[in-house]
């Protein structure tokens, strides 16, 4: 007895006192918005707030709805890139196709979501292409850092702890709603809120502090991804699909100086011929756009295209397109 | 582990569930193995670090009053050695060597070092201060070091503090950990809204303003000076309330122990002058540089010239506290010359009115003199903020420059620096007068303060974010 009471004692704790009315007030309010929000959700009036959540989701949809044959995968380069409703509309509507961009993702990352979404959506598309920069494939880099949060999504670990109250799972849908009342009401007094359009941006071949950073975080301790590609040459038979192909999207002359500056002993040109060799080697199809550029007014910043950059790689890849696949079975012609 | 991360809730009730269940003596255990478990959970390896730190101050601290005059000294260097020595690895190794290199670089020579990667453990300059200022205390004879090792590893670890403080200083914290402490339903309430408050501040409002300053801060060459200079503002109010909201995190939590920890923060942005602000300004840092180095330095009693240097010595190596880099060395160096400045206009410190409703002409110099010390204060922030020196340059020419651009978030980032200042104006002014965060709460009727209570839980689960942000001070 002597030996417990020396180790327990209940005497820290000394709350009596009245019921804390505001504490129980605190917690009835909290309640019920909690309540409204779940109802919200069921109602489909808020939505989730998990961003990537929301965009596999949409993913999904598309991909269940138009059951594409032809997947193109890749992180913003591709968003901003490539005008895949272009494309479709080339082969007119016959070769259904959908475009999954992923912000930041590696060639790892775009791979782990080809694999997340077949499993989701019990689909596996006929062919793929994979639309890349020389970063996408760097161990190192913040691209790299980045991606480990889609390779962790597709291991099936979606919801966290935090997710759980329903006012937290909704959080943006809710503010997201707050702002849009705010900006039309100051729209209302000032005539119009401003919206930022980087896609609309021109670069103008400035190499400015804060670009450098960027770029010095993209290529730092450049190291090239093999491995990769053979995990892709796996997932291939794995899937069955019956063709890869790997786009290298071009860049500006500045991206490229400042890679083999910071990189000399794996300079652009060897990353190209890399590329090129290993897909080879695993027998992907190949088109290389990885030309550095000085037409800087193709894109909104180093390596981002704008929309009139778009519009020139988009041309490119119908003409590669109509020539390496066939209209009809999507079998590549070469 | 991260207060703002659900499971330091699951972890914290779990300590407490089990402390309140203990005598002194093992709860100061339980702690222990709490404070090492909140530690190791970022990386288990660098707990060895902070054993040895412990069992280095307790050794020295156990044979500094023991031995003779002469050996005391010795005792003394082989404890700040040992405390600056891991310090400097873990901080500084890097920044010396990029700079040994650079240097190398201008004067043509191809140096081939090969350079280690060293992480830097989290909490380190906060737990080496705490620890130094224990053998100090205990060679200048202002504390008896204490036998228990377990009461003595628990001050240098203690949880609540060990990663980002309050510096405690071990004649407030030692005494506490060394018999039975009693929680109050006073005090349980009291720590209950701190953690709250703490929480607001943090995930409501600072997390909230970090995407508006990175998006100044990513385009500080193209942004317009208007813009800039808003990101600028906002970064000094993100940087009050991730590093206060903190404080008030890791009081909060301790008050729930049972045990006091220091006040952090005072209304910084309400500050008379630039003195003034650093009596309000992450106190524990800026009492610990006074009582450590500005003093035992001459402080200001070896005449106007000596000041001056005391003053600079004391700010720039404040700032090499922050972070190896010459950011921070700048950002020391300007808080040393305000300083200075500010001596040397104003003379020794005069009490500066307090805020007055009363008296309305007192009240605008008030806010004037608030105004002026704040847009001091964030100007330094920018070398604070920004990744390099250059982009520190590029910021502050670019707010200077009334450059114009078309793409710029125009009305909605000056509407969102509105709301934030407002928030800040509410909480800081309503505290002005209270000893302690959670009093202003507390005086409140029971319905006001419910659904004051309610706002605030409801404003931090929906701007929750999804990614993981950290605490800005976790770095340092």
């Amino acid at each position: 007895m002597n030996c417990l009471s020396s180790i327990f004692s209940f005497k820290t704790l000394q709350i009596q006192g009245a019921v804390p009315k505001a504490g129980l007030t605190c917690f009835a309010i909290v309640f019920a918005a909690e309540i409204l929000v779940r109802e919200g959700l069921k109602s489909g009036l808020l939505a989730v707030t998990n961003d990537l959540e929301n965009v596999t989701g949409r993913y999904e949809r598309a991909i269940l709805a138009k059951k594409p044959g032809l997947w193109f995968l890749g992180n913003s380069t591709l968003h901003s890139g490539i005008d895949v409703g272009a494309l479709e509309a080339e082969f007119g509507g016959r070769i259904p196709m959908v475009s999954l961009s992923h912000g930041s993702a590696t060639l790892g990352a775009s791979a782990a979501m080809l694999k997340y979404y077949s499993r989701a959506t019990g689909s596996v598309p006929e062919q793929v292409v994979l639309i890349i920069g020389k970063d996408d494939l760097n161990l190192s880099g913040y691209r790299a850092e980045n991606s480990r949060r889609y390779l962790t999504y597709r291991r099936g670990v979606v919801r966290k702890l935090e997710d759980f109250p329903a006012l937290s799972h909704a959080g943006r849908s809710i503010t997201g709603q707050w702002s849009s009342i705010f900006k039309k009401r100051l729209a209302q007094v000032v005539g119009s809120v401003s919206e930022r359009n980087d896609v609309s941006l021109i670069y103008h071949g400035e190499m400015t502090p804060e670009v450098e950073t960027l770029l010095r975080s993209l290529a730092r301790d450049y190291t090239f991804d093999f491995g990769v590609f053979q995990h892709i040459a796996v997932l291939q038979r794995e899937l069955k699909i019956k063709a890869v192909s790997v786009v290298l999207l071009p860049c500006t002359d500045r991206y490229v100086e400042f890679h083999d500056l910071t990189n000399p002993k794996i300079p652009y040109a060897t990353v190209r011929k890399e590329i090129r060799d290993t897909c080879r080697l695993h027998g992907f199809s190949f088109l290389d756009l990885g030309d550095a550029t000085a037409q800087h007014e193709l894109f909104s910043d180093p390596y981002h295209p704008n929309t009139k950059g778009r519009d020139v790689i988009t041309a490119r890849m119908k003409v590669w397109m109509k020539a390496h696949l066939n209209s009809e079975t999507l079998e590549p012609d070469d | 582990m991260l207060f703002n991360k659900p499971e330091f809730a699951v972890f914290l009730l779990v300590v407490l569930v089990a402390y309140y269940c203990l005598t002194w003596r093992w709860q100061n255990v339980l702690l222990l193995a709490a404070s090492y478990l909140f530690y190791g959970w970022w990386d288990w390896r660098f707990c060895s670090l902070l054993l040895l730190s412990t069992i280095l101050n307790y050794s020295v601290g156990w044979h500094l009053p023991r031995v003779a005059t002469y050996r005391r000294k010795i005792l003394l260097v082989i404890s700040l050695a040992g405390n600056l020595g891991v310090l400097g690895f873990f901080k500084y190794y890097g920044f010396f060597l990029e700079s040994f290199l650079d240097l190398c670089d201008v004067f043509g020579i191809e140096a081939n070092v090969h350079a280690m990667k060293v992480i830097l453990p989290v909490g380190i300059s906060f737990y080496t201060f705490q620890t130094m200022s224990y053998s100090i205390d205990i060679y200048r004879g202002k504390l008896e070091p204490t036998r228990n090792f377990v009461t003595f590893a628990l001050f240098v670890s203690f949880f609540p503090q060990l990663v980002a403080g309050p510096i405690e200083r071990a004649t407030r914290l030692l005494p506490q950990l060394s018999g039975p402490r009693t929680v109050t339903r006073d005090l349980l309430s009291s720590g209950l809204w701190l953690i709250l408050i703490g929480l607001f501040k943090k995930i409501a409002l600072a997390d909230t303003i970090a995407p508006l300053v990175d998006d100044a801060f990513s385009r500080a060459s193209t942004a317009s000076g208007a813009h800039l200079l808003l990101g600028l503002y906002l970064f000094s109010l993100q940087i009050y309330f991730d590093f206060s909201g903190y404080s008030s995190i890791a009081r909060g939590t301790a008050k729930l122990l049972g045990i006091e920890l220091m006040v952090n923060f005072k209304q910084p942005y309400l500050s008379q002058s630039i003195s003034e602000f650093w009596r309000r300004w992450h106190i524990s840092l800026s009492t610990w540089l006074r009582d450590y180095l500005y003093i035992p330095l001459g402080g200001n009693r070896k005449g106007r010239l000596m000041t001056y240097r005391n003053l600079m010595i004391t700010m720039v190596l404040g700032g090499l506290w922050h972070g190896a880099g010459w950011n921070f060395l700048i950002w020391g160096a300007l808080h040393g010359t305000y300083l200075c400045l500010h001596r040397f206009y104003c003379g020794p410190e005069r009490e500066a009115p307090a805020l007055s409703l009363e008296r309305p002409l007192t009240s605008a110099a008030f806010l004037v003199r608030a105004i002026l010390v704040f847009h001091l204060v964030s100007l330094t922030w920018v070398f604070f903020r920004a990744p390099s020196l250059e982009i520190s340059g590029v910021y502050l020419l670019g707010i200077f420059s009334l450059r114009h651009a078309p793409e710029g978030a125009g009305l909605a980032i000056v509407a969102m620096t509105a709301l934030y200042f407002i928030v800040a104006l509410v909480l800081d002014l309503g505290q002005y007068r209270s000893k302690c965060e959670s009093e202003m709460f507390r005086r409140l009727p029971w319905f006001v303060r419910g659904c004051a209570g309610a706002a605030m839980i409801l404003s931090i689960l929906v701007s929750g974010s999804t990614d993981e942000l950290p605490f800005i001070y976790f770095q340092f």
